[in-house]
């Protein structure tokens, strides 16, 4: 503290001597790039004053100034300059090519390289892409950054998992999720928690607060995964967390933001009156839940949709500190979100610090320390697909139900919950408390030779607490026996993981670079559960199990795994200009059968900078050329629990609440079949790309193609039930994707004023299943069906085919549905299994993001925008409130009141009582819609107060307040999608990927905050 | 910098590296809330553990816990089915395809059960534990060859033509008598149907192993009074009238069980479980509630009605006839036949019409469910008695006449097969007697006059399931191996 004070002081008085004894005189000179060639544009700036100018075309610049102070020049693209004004009147200048483009570190797995050195397909995303984007979650961040990954945000709901893809889908029945990895430790990312409708889980990420990330680093191919073994092949996420930097004064970031939150795109449905007048029409025509009168029911209710919904107010607030000294440098940070949702019922509470430290100990040894802990409080809801998720039953819940008597107490009558009054009776909610860390101690053996290890934790807590009050679930026999039931279920999930490695890094006269990494790691996860019910409370004031009358689960469980690697990498490069890698990773994970538990995995790489040849450095407006190319292997481990290979002998039945026990025995049978053999899915990457500068890097290309070939497919075979099983799980099948990645930025207008770039990544895959050996067999090939059967991955075609009747309309004439029959006749009764076809496609085309950011004087404003095209989705909701004769039971979409009258009308449903009505219960291509979309992802204008205002402030270093808007607008790629959100998936399962049962859509947020430093 | 590269450090490395190198051996780890292949057969609990789970997989809903009544019901002219299961739908209509999922579910069931059976019929026998006595082992083996054979009769009933169609020579299923364990492979288990007479064998052998091997007494579990009792059922199912009219009479005789006064063995009430555990039986499926209800959708929802159940399915019109046209007993308060009282009750079926339902299972699936009855021997000793020519214990006049007393009935005083069979859909309604017996005597499963009559003459193709036809594209030797019609 005393230091500091006096280091202000000094400042100070330094400031004022200049002031006082400040001798103007003329410098001039010229500003040259590398290649002597003249920089026009160059601002020139007496340091610590607004006084500059520029260079003029020739390069050369005039400025008054005094002695000893200093100039500096600046210029985009360039490594800033200062010199200290002396004796001489002209001062040249040259300026070399700014580190923050090519010389720019990229964190690689267990190391980094430069950007002009990386030959291995990374992704990379810095802070300054993402520090002025008011995220809640990590995953947010990546959203439309970088080519090669398709992100789709689950549902609206606060702490919903999201469904990440690096090059499309490698997996049908594993995991297909990529490996997270925080300051060298991979997360745990098992689903922990209670399914609440809808299998998506919750975000693993969500205890990260993205205001700690420094940067990203996507791996794509296998020289980039290879080195991450059995778990790289749905790609790799490397997440840095910021550090502080030594010898720098200590900066203090404070950032709050406060943001209202609504509901985008809801269903359209009857309300009491339209409801009534509905059933009394289909009365008339003689339909099923026809009225004899429009009052048989009631022509007033609540507006459930109203009551599901509500414009949510968030608050979030960030502290960080970072700086360091001559020995220790750190960064700790502190955030404090409070979230609601759009959905009644929904809030997030998250608190957590962070604390990174850097401590050179002596010459030889360095000492670093990552911890974060965070503590979650989610107050849940049921997302979809069950009568107690708010917006599945607002929808569905007829409109003259009520939600409260006469005296405004609640009532639920009806098969279909008060969701009103299950978010204000019920306790649904899970905290969840994660400790990350990481500490490590580098040795320095030599200048050239050093040994790292590490020791990483990763432990989390998860409770989950259901209560569900008598009204929700009443007594069973009329009032003798209370109902009401509880429910805790309590996970441990602790990962211990540590590492050692030695790294070699060597120059050979001056032209020979070798650089190498050998090391080993093991990671040991256990999990351990407890889950407790139990039933029948006396009053709903008895929060907790102990005092359900009788106990319904009563369970512990535990399981672990462990995984062992040995690894190593090689780099080679000549003069920076021949590039070569090599890598290796042999990996024993007790999740694989014994008969395989051990894979290798290797990758090779090349790349020649072509702009570092002596012929290129006459081309003036190239300033980097780069062909790399790399093939390799890396596998996936998600196979499933802890012993997918292992015949089972297991007291409880799969699938079903109930156990083997018989009469008050234990019994065990068999549940699970051995397969010795069983272990990861392996995928061969071939990988070639082309990254081009020009002009001084102000137009960066960067293209790569790729083609992932992923065999030994886990495929859940059926084999025949002689064995006691339906299914054995095997690797057998093969499937490919190929595709093209493009990134593309370009800074526009650089003036002084006024600044314009722009980021644009766009990837094209392609995913077809080669073969699924042993898989049932139809028309189309052999397929595997995913669950609710209507995507099927088909030999020869992409693995998430819709496979569906045709539906044609209402015929004008008849005011009958038609559908097409599997060989194209029309039809009014199709036969929902055997005419069946492949109708779609859940995988898109192409998707990507755009991202411009302008900046005028202190003015900032950028957008980021992310599209998606050539997808299916299917709308399962549609079955129940499109499906007009199931009005009786559901409410309906307004789309109903469409129907048919008389012989011409085009209407979107058939005439009343028509017998095709039922049909529309059934899967079809009427729920099938285009999925593509452009949606305005973040949009925020920004204001920095200008420094003159600061200059007689010690206090503040820089202000910025700003305005966000997140999911302003979304431009559909369907005309007949009012209601639905294109963005959904109901499953984070591979094989059901963009259907939708009532998904919450993504929320809108209207948000403003202030950033500021001192 | 070299000096540090002293040998302290150096022994550090390879310290740390050792330290890794052994973590080769964490890899082996064994599941904590399964026992693997191995460890279930180490000790005699584990043993013990999978014999009782063979009544544990019992349970299931579509294994012996209910459903095989409700669609053997339906098939015939017993029960009526109203409700919205598509699958059911297609069994009552006579429409059934080789993918309905319902018909598969016995197949399925039933090879877990056998599989079950043979890894404790195969490793048993081989065991060395200490303290494990060769009369345990026996007893085990018994139980495991008991309810394998029953499984095996289970599939005999439905998939198979009955033996009258063509003296057993017709086709049945694929026999397998080896567990799938580790080293198995998939192919030795590709196996192709066997004949009804092979698979009727093997059941008789399996049976006659249970009765030598298993004690006596106890109704809950495999005994050698119910493998003597489910023999005579096969006995007289194949029309060896000796051998099934001295099996039941030895059961009969035998003191285990006991004729009860009147149909409490049925009772509903939670508190009078111990009754439907009652000596009335010879076997029953000892359901309770801290087990768990297995499955949700079963004959304990589809066949109670709403809205405690689906009130899907009820008795048919032309049982409640048969019911109801009984003369009440001298003695009778209730003025009718007694099984339409307590065990059959009216109540709304699933479009709110009132019918009369089974009354013998209660809507939560909790309840007990016999599998076996005493009355049953006294019809099979009676049916056998009568058409062998014979006289083995007691004149199947005497015993029709004694279940008639129970149910406050007149008295017969001559009897014929068709009061045989009539007293059989009676006393047996909702018990899963019905279908096989009209098929074991050449009957159509239907009434002249209803509906399907035609498809349900005895013979006729969808008067018994299809092979399921996922299970045909999964073992090559099934190929054309399908029941005709589907």
């Amino acid at each position: 503290m005393r230091t500091k004070f006096s280091g202000i002081l000094t400042l100070f008085l330094a400031f004022v001597v200049q002031f006082t004894f400040a001798q103007d005189k003329t410098v001039s000179g010229t500003v040259t790039d590398d290649k002597g060639l003249p920089l026009p544009g160059v601002n020139v700036v007496i340091q610590n004053t607004a006084t500059g100018t520029q260079t003029d075309f020739d390069g050369n610049y005039t400025i008054q100034a005094s002695r000893g102070a200093a100039l500096s020049f600046s210029y985009v693209g360039f490594e800033t300059k200062s010199v200290v004004i002396g004796d001489n009147d002209t001062i040249n200048v040259q300026l070399s090519a700014s580190a923050s483009e090519l010389e720019e570190v990229v964190i690689v797995g267990f190391g980094t390289t430069t950007e002009k050195k990386l030959i291995q397909s990374i992704g990379t995303i810095r802070t300054s892409a993402i520090e002025d984007i008011p995220a809640v979650t990590a995953q947010e961040l990546l959203q439309g950054q970088t080519s090669g990954v398709q992100f789709t945000q689950s549902s609206g709901v606060l702490g919903a998992a999201n469904v990440i893809r690096v090059r499309g889908v490698s997996s049908l029945n594993g995991g297909s999720q990529p490996l997270i990895v925080i300051d060298g430790v991979p997360l745990s990312d098992d689903v922990n928690t209670f399914n609440n409708g809808g299998n998506t889980g919750l975000n693993p990420l969500s205890d990260i607060n993205p205001q700690d990330i420094e940067s990203f680093s996507v791996l794509k191919d296998a020289a980039a995964t290879a080195i991450w073994g059995s778990r790289g092949a749905n790609g790799v996420i490397l997440i840095k967390t910021k550090s502080g930097k030594p010898n720098t004064d200590t900066k203090v970031n404070a950032e709050v933001w406060t943001s209202f939150t609504d509901v985008t795109d809801l269903i359209d449905v009857l309300d009491a009156q339209q409801y009534a007048e509905y059933r009394f029409a289909r009365g008339q025509a003689g339909a099923s839940g026809g009225t004899p009168s429009v009052d048989a029911l009631p022509t007033e209710g609540p507006d459930w949709t109203d009551l599901a919904t509500r414009t949510g107010f968030s608050q979030n607030y960030n502290v960080s500190v970072q700086g360091g000294g001559e020995k220790t440098s750190f960064f700790l940070g502190t955030g404090y979100s409070q979230l609601e949702g759009g959905i009644i019922g929904n809030d997030l509470r998250r608190i957590n610090g962070r604390v990174n430290l850097n401590h050179k100990a002596n010459n030889w040894l360095d000492l670093g320390l990552n911890l974060s802990v965070t503590n979650t409080l989610n107050d849940r809801i049921n997302t979809e697909n069950t009568t107690f998720a708010p917006l599945t039953s607002s929808y569905l819940i007829r409109p003259f139900i009520q939600s409260r008597d006469e005296d405004g107490n609640f009532i639920n009558n009806d098969f279909i919950q008060n969701v009103e009054a299950i978010e204000a009776l019920q306790i649904n909610q899970v905290e969840s408390t994660r400790v990350i860390g990481n500490m490590n101690a580098v040795i320095k053996f030599t200048e050239n030779l050093n040994y790292k290890a590490s020791f990483g934790i990763d432990r989390t807590q998860i409770d989950n607490f259901t209560r569900v009050p008598e009204l929700i679930d009443p007594s069973a026999d009329g009032g003798t026996t209370p109902g009401g039931n509880a429910r805790n279920f309590i996970a441990n999930d602790n990962r211990i993981i540590t590492d050692h490695t030695l790294n070699y890094n060597k120059t050979f006269d001056d032209i020979h670079t070798v650089s190498a990494v050998a090391g080993l790691t093991y990671q040991e996860t256990t999990f351990n559960n407890i889950d407790v019910a139990s039933q029948d409370f006396l009053s709903d004031d008895l929060r907790n199990v102990a005092n359900g009358a009788v106990p319904t689960i009563t369970s512990q469980s535990r399981a672990q795994r462990s995984l062992y690697g040995a690894f190593a990498r090689v780099n080679y490069d000549f003069k920076s200009r021949y590039l070569l890698e090599g890598s290796f990773r042999r990996d024993g994970f007790s999740r694989f059968g014994v008969n395989n538990r051990f894979g290798n995995f290797y990758s090779v790489a090349a790349g020649w900078v072509v702009s570092e040849e002596e012929f290129m450095q006459q081309i003036e407006a190239i300033s980097l050329l780069k062909l790399r190319a790399s093939y390799g292997t890396s596998g996936n481990d998600r196979i499933g629990g802890s012993f997918p290979s292992l015949g089972l002998f297991g007291s409880a039945v799969p699938g079903l609440a109930a156990t083997f026990n018989y009469n008050g025995s234990g019994g065990i049978a068999p549940t699970q079949p051995v397969n010795l053999d069983l272990t990861f899915e392996e995928s061969t990457t071939l990988d070639v790309g082309l990254e081009l500068g020009l002009f001084q890097n102000r137009i960066n290309l960067n293209v790569g193609y790729f083609k992932k070939n992923t065999t030994d497919l886990l495929l859940a075979r059926p084999i025949t039930e002689l064995t006691g099983f339906a299914t054995v799980n095997e690797n057998s099948g093969e499937l490919e994707n190929k595709g093209l990645e493009i990134g593309f930025n370009t800074k526009n207008v650089i003036t002084d004023n006024f600044t314009w770039s722009t980021d644009f990544n766009i990837s094209f895959i392609d995913t077809e299943v080669i073969s699924l050996p042993g898989a049932n067999d139809s028309p189309e090939g052999l397929f595997i069906e995913a669950a609710g059967a209507r995507q099927r991955a088909i030999e020869g075609q992409s693995t998430n085919n819709f496979y569906l009747v045709r539906y044609v309309g209402v015929n004008p004439q008849t005011g009958d549905a038609e559908y097409l029959d599997r060989d194209g006749n029309v039809t009014t009764s199709p036969n929902f299994d055997t005419d069946r076809v492949i109708a779609g496609d859940a995988l898109p085309d192409f998707f990507g993001g755009i991202t411009n950011t302008f900046t005028y004087k202190n003015f900032d404003l950028s957008f980021l925008m992310s599209f998606t095209y050539g997808n299916d989705i299917f709308l399962d909701g549609l079955r129940f409130v499109g499906a007009p004769d199931r009005v009786g039971t559901f409410n309906q979409s307004v789309d109903v009141l469409d129907y048919w009258q008389q012989p011409g009308d085009v209407a979107k449903y058939p005439r009343l009582g028509s017998s095709t009505e039922r049909l529309y219960r059934q899967s079809s291509t009427f729920q099938l819609k285009d999925g593509s979309f452009l949606r305005m992802r973040n949009l925020t204008f920004g204001y920095t107060l200008p420094e003159s205002i600061f200059k007689n402030s010690k206090l503040f270093k820089k202000i910025r307040v700003y305005a966000t808007g997140n999911n302003l607008f979304i431009i559909k790629g369907d005309d007949d999608l009012d209601g639905f959100d294109p963005e959904v998936t109901d499953d984070i399962d591979p094989l059901v990927q963009g259907e939708t049962f009532f998904t919450a859509p993504q929320a809108r947020q209207w948000l403003i905050g202030t950033r500021i430093t001192f | 910098m070299k000096t540090i590269l002293n040998k302290y450090k150096i022994l550090l490395l390879a310290g740390v590296l050792t330290f890794t190198y052994s973590c080769d051996d964490e890899l082996d780890i064994n599941p904590e809330d399964s026992l693997t292949e191995q460890s279930a057969f180490e000790s005699e609990f584990g043993i013990r553990g999978v014999t009782t789970g063979l009544y544990g997989q019992a349970r299931e809903v579509d294994a012996l816990n209910g459903n095989r009544i409700a669609q053997s019901g339906i098939q015939s002219d017993e029960l009526t089915f109203v409700g919205s299961f598509p699958t059911l739908a297609d069994l009552f209509e006579y429409a059934t395809q080789p993918t309905n999922t319902t018909t598969q579910e016995l197949w399925d069931e039933a090879y877990e059960i056998i599989n079950n059976a043979n890894f404790l019929i195969t490793k048993v026998p081989d065991v060395d534990i200490v303290n494990f006595t060769d009369a345990e082992k026996a007893q085990i083996l018994g139980e495991a060859k008991f309810m394998r054979a029953w499984m095996y009769f289970e599939m005999s009933r439905v998939y198979a033509q009955p033996f009258q169609f063509d003296n057993g020579n017709n086709l049945c299923v694929p026999i397998v008598l080896n567990p799938f364990e580790s080293g198995s492979s998939v192919e030795d288990f590709e196996l192709p149907r066997s004949s009804l007479n092979e698979v009727h064998a093997l059941i008789m052998q399996d049976l006659q192993d249970a009765i030598d091997n298993l004690s006596d007494g106890g109704n809950t579990r495999a005994s050698s009074g119910a493998a003597k009792a489910l023999k005579a059922r096969l006995h007289l199912y194949r029309e060896e009238w000796t051998q099934a009219a001295t099996l039941a009479d030895e059961v009969i005789s035998s003191s285990e069980y006991e004729f009860e006064d009147d149909y409490s063995f049925f009772s509903l009430d939670p508190d009078e479980r111990d009754s439907r555990l009652s000596a009335e039986n010879i076997f029953v499926l000892a359901n309770s509630a801290t087990d768990g209800a297995y499955g949700g959708t079963g004959l304990h929802n589809f066949a109670n009605p709403s809205p405690a159940g689906r009130g899907d399915i009820y008795y048919s019109d032309f049982l409640v006839t048969a019911l109801e046209s009984g003369v009440a007993a001298p003695g009778n308060t209730e003025g009718m036949d007694l099984r339409l009282v307590g065990i059959s009750a009216i109540g709304a079926d699933v479009n709110g019409v009132q019918q009369r339902f089974q009354n013998k299972v209660g809507p939560t699936g909790n309840d007990p469910l016999p599998l076996i009855r005493i009355t049953e021997m006294y019809f099979i000793r009676a049916e056998a008695n009568l058409r062998g020519g014979l006289s083995v214990g007691d004149t199947p006049l005497n015993d029709i006449n004694l279940i008639r007393g129970r149910a406050g009935i007149v008295d017969l005083t001559t009897v014929t097969l068709d009061d045989i069979l009539d007293e059989r859909l009676k006393e047996f309604a909702n018990e899963g007697h019905r279908r096989m017996d009209l098929l074991r005597n050449r009957r159509s499963l239907r009434q002249a006059g209803d509906p399907q009559f035609g498809d349900s003459a005895f013979g006729a193709n969808l008067t018994i399931y299809p092979i399921p036809a996922n299970q045909i594209n999964a073992n090559p030797a099934l190929q054309g191996q399908q029941n005709p019609g589907y």
